[in-house]
């Protein structure tokens, strides 16, 4: 079917990159229209679903967002189960939601920036990628990112990561919960590290954007409960109400070209399998790290055998993630985690040295979630009953506590997606992914980011301690449509437009060519504020 | 109107009119979840008093009429002979002249008997009645482990204090509030 946009920009997908660089387009007088393959919901329905679920469902965020058949993301069961097809030596299993707002719907709302040094990792140590330009280049998009958001840090520039900042943050920090204020002191009393407040998209004591302030709710995962922490959904509105488009259940399924190899169209499937097509000049597709290499790869064609993007044969390689290990340690002393947000602090400074000439950086993070739903079930197996359980559960719920262990990792040709033979509801391709963390991030496992866990759980008077048996992924999909200066190894320039088709950008995490240590969201989102500067002009000149 | 607590908790033979007293205060209360079928309903609120019972006997807490008659239904659905245990762990208390939970429980057999006493209380502090994620739910904000950290954690997505008024010293262990 047929259908001409009114719109010379086509946006696919409504996540935050997607909404950020919408909101610029708009700001510069150019119409949008946004493509989303998923359902739009509202807040209560998600918080409903998660206050309906089963205490042992609660822990995994995706339960409260079921896939929609003909927009299937992964999860335990329903039209989602099995989507992602894994193999390798590590499971490059990756929770997103394909919902109007995309993942932040079930983010931390964490917002560390990279450092200098982490955006030069192959000059300065002999390993992994450059970016293509440097910290001072990205600083003032981090900047808007930041303000874009409503990002909250604190003031002192001890306390900030990193300290290289051309504004300061448009909220202050959060206050810590008592868990985090004992963790906070134990790790610097006795181990010299500091833990520092997380930089956050959540509003801290004052309403930002239309949204009001933080109550501690502590359900930032999988939902916040009034808003209070950014979301892409909280956008969607105010960007209807400023004349754009959004179309949602639309799932994109072939990206089309012209002779002169330029983008020409995109066409999606309704729920029914309709299938439309939408015209337009300038393009942006910003559906998740793997389900845009999933896209570029499905709508091969005669001119571009490999996929869209693909001359370089970079779509779909280098996945990243920052691969995790859990420590739960039990204490001796009550922490109480729980008290605030679920993240709230971070000890960053492990994650930078000429060490990573050799292995991996780590970040260490105190999960400040509370407890309960993760001691009660342990507690009732215990056989007790009466005043003995009640203890039992309020003494693990005080007395224990989650360490996160977040390592970066290099960019692998051989971390790759590809087409499965397998389909999904409508008949489209799932996604492979082969994935290995790599021996960059085993040895850091081994001679240093276990170490600290160790010498942090002795500081925290650790009675027991029991780690994750492998690495677990952090849900934050990079690398996938690599950025690079040289076409021939990377899939899109420093504009994150694709060297291949001068009117297709692919802004996001798949651009990025570092992971550090911290999560990917504020990058995703400068990466995007400076392909919108380019995406403006390249429309205005058109 | 009436409820479970109006009856003392050794009492076990119910005459007809507390039956019909009970299966009353449900409908009015509008207890049983509607995607519960009609048959369970009805079968259920045969056994509501005694269930009630036997659970304020395990679980000495403030209980939730409305949890119990949903957490009832979906017992009643796997266990056929759910009313002559509960009859069983009431006769039980009873000889031991028990109130509360430490004074009968053991004295209960292991066995289906007590394999259920703490399946109830499984029910009565998760909320549901396994710990697999297609469990039912049959309470989230009455589940009793969220109430024994009530004086210092919020129960997730409800707000226990204002915008950032979180900052506290640690509480210690115990005392274990009162609910």
């Amino acid at each position: 079917m047929a259908e001409s946009s009114l719109s010379p920009v086509v946006i696919v997908g409504t996540g935050v990159v997607g909404v950020v660089i919408a909101e610029q387009l708009l700001d510069a007088g150019i119409p949008v229209l946004m493509l989303e393959a998923g359902p739009r919901v509202s807040r209560a329905e998600i918080v409903e679903n998660y206050r309906n679920l089963p205490l042992a469902a609660k822990g995994n965020p995706i339960e409260c967002y079921p896939s929609r058949p003909w927009a299937p993301h992964p999860e335990p069961a329903g039209a989602g189960k099995g989507y992602l097809q894994l193999s390798g030596t590590d499971s490059y299993a990756q929770s997103y939601v394909r919902y109007a707002g995309g993942s932040t719907w079930h983010w931390a709302g964490t917002c560390w920036r990279l450092t200098p040094a982490d955006m030069q990792l192959h000059s300065r140590y002999g390993v992994g990628r450059d970016w293509a330009f440097d910290y001072a280049t990205l600083e003032p998009y981090y900047t808007r990112a930041e303000y874009q958001l409503g990002v909250c840090g604190p003031d002192d520039q001890a306390l900030q990561w990193p300290p290289q900042r051309s504004k300061p943050y448009p909220m202050p920090a959060l206050p810590f919960g008592p868990g985090e204020a004992r963790f906070t002191e134990v790790v610097r009393e006795k181990l010299g590290l500091n833990n520092i407040p997380t930089a956050q998209a959540r509003n801290s004591g004052t309403s930002y954007d239309d949204r009001p302030a933080c109550c501690g709710n502590n359900n930032c995962v999988p939902v916040c409960p009034i808003g209070a922490k950014y979301d892409g959904a909280t956008a969607l509105s105010r960007l209807e109400a400023r004349g754009a488009v959004i179309r949602d259940n639309a799932v994109v399924w072939r990206i089309e070209t012209n002779a002169q190899n330029r983008i020409e169209a995109v066409h999606y499937y309704d729920p029914q399998r309709q299938s439309h097509r939408v015209s337009g000049t300038l393009f942006i597709i910003a559906c998740n790290g793997l389900e845009t290499p999933k896209l570029l790869l499905m709508s091969a064609d005669g001119r571009n055998p490999d996929g869209i993007a693909n001359r370089s044969g970079q779509v779909g390689r280098n996945m990243m993630d920052h691969p995790q290990i859990t420590m739960t340690v039990t204490l001796e002393e009550p922490y109480w985690a729980g008290v605030g947000p679920v993240v709230n602090s971070g000890i960053m400074e492990t994650s930078q040295g000429d060490f990573r000439a050799e292995h991996a950086g780590a970040y260490f993070r105190f999960n400040n979630f509370a407890r309960n739903r993760f001691v009660t079930f342990d507690a009732l197996q215990k056989g007790l009953v009466g005043k003995a359980l009640d203890e039992e559960i309020r003494r693990m719920t005080a007395c224990t506590a989650d360490i996160v262990l977040a390592h970066e990792i290099l960019p692998d040709a051989n971390n790759r997606l590809t087409l499965s033979d397998k389909k999904d509801g409508l008949g489209l391709p799932k996604p492979a992914i082969h994935y290995d963390v790599g021996d960059y991030v085993r040895r850091s496992l081994e001679v240093y980011s276990l170490p600290i866990a160790n010498r942090i759980a002795d500081a925290m008077g650790a009675t027991h301690r029991v780690f994750s048996k492998q690495f677990n992924q952090s849900k934050h999909i990079m690398g996938g449509t690599i950025m690079g200066l040289d076409p021939a190894n990377s899939v899109v320039d420093a504009e994150c437009r694709t060297h291949d088709h001068p009117n297709l950008f692919l802004p996001g995490g798949g651009a990025m060519a570092s992971t550090a240590c911290g999560n990917s969201t504020l990058t995703m989102v400068a990466l995007a504020f400076k392909a919108a500067d380019a995406i403006v002009k390249q429309a205005q000149e058109a | 109107m009436s409820t479970s607590r109006d009856l003392p908790a050794g009492h076990v033979h119910l005459s007809r009119r507390q039956v019909l007293l009970s299966g009353a205060a449900m409908v009015a209360g509008g207890l049983v979840s509607a995607a519960l079928p009609r048959w369970a309903f009805a079968d259920s609120s045969l056994h509501f008093i005694p269930f009630m019972q036997v659970s304020r006997l395990l679980v000495n807490h403030e209980l939730d009429d409305a949890v119990g008659a949903r957490m009832l239904a979906l017992l009643q659905v796997d266990d056929p002979q759910l009313g002559q245990k509960l009859s069983q762990l009431l006769a039980i208390a009873r000889s031991q002249q028990a109130t509360v939970v430490e004074a009968f429980f053991p004295a209960i057999p292991a066995g289906p008997v007590q394999a259920l006493a703490y399946r109830i209380i499984f029910g009565w502090y998760t909320g549901s009645l396994t710990a697999t994620r297609s469990a039912k739910s049959v309470a989230f904000e009455q589940a009793l482990t969220w109430r024994t950290t009530q004086d210092i954690l919020t129960i997730p997505s409800y707000g226990i204090s204002g915008p950032n008024q979180w900052q506290r010293a640690n509480v210690p262990v115990l005392p274990v509030p009162q609910f």
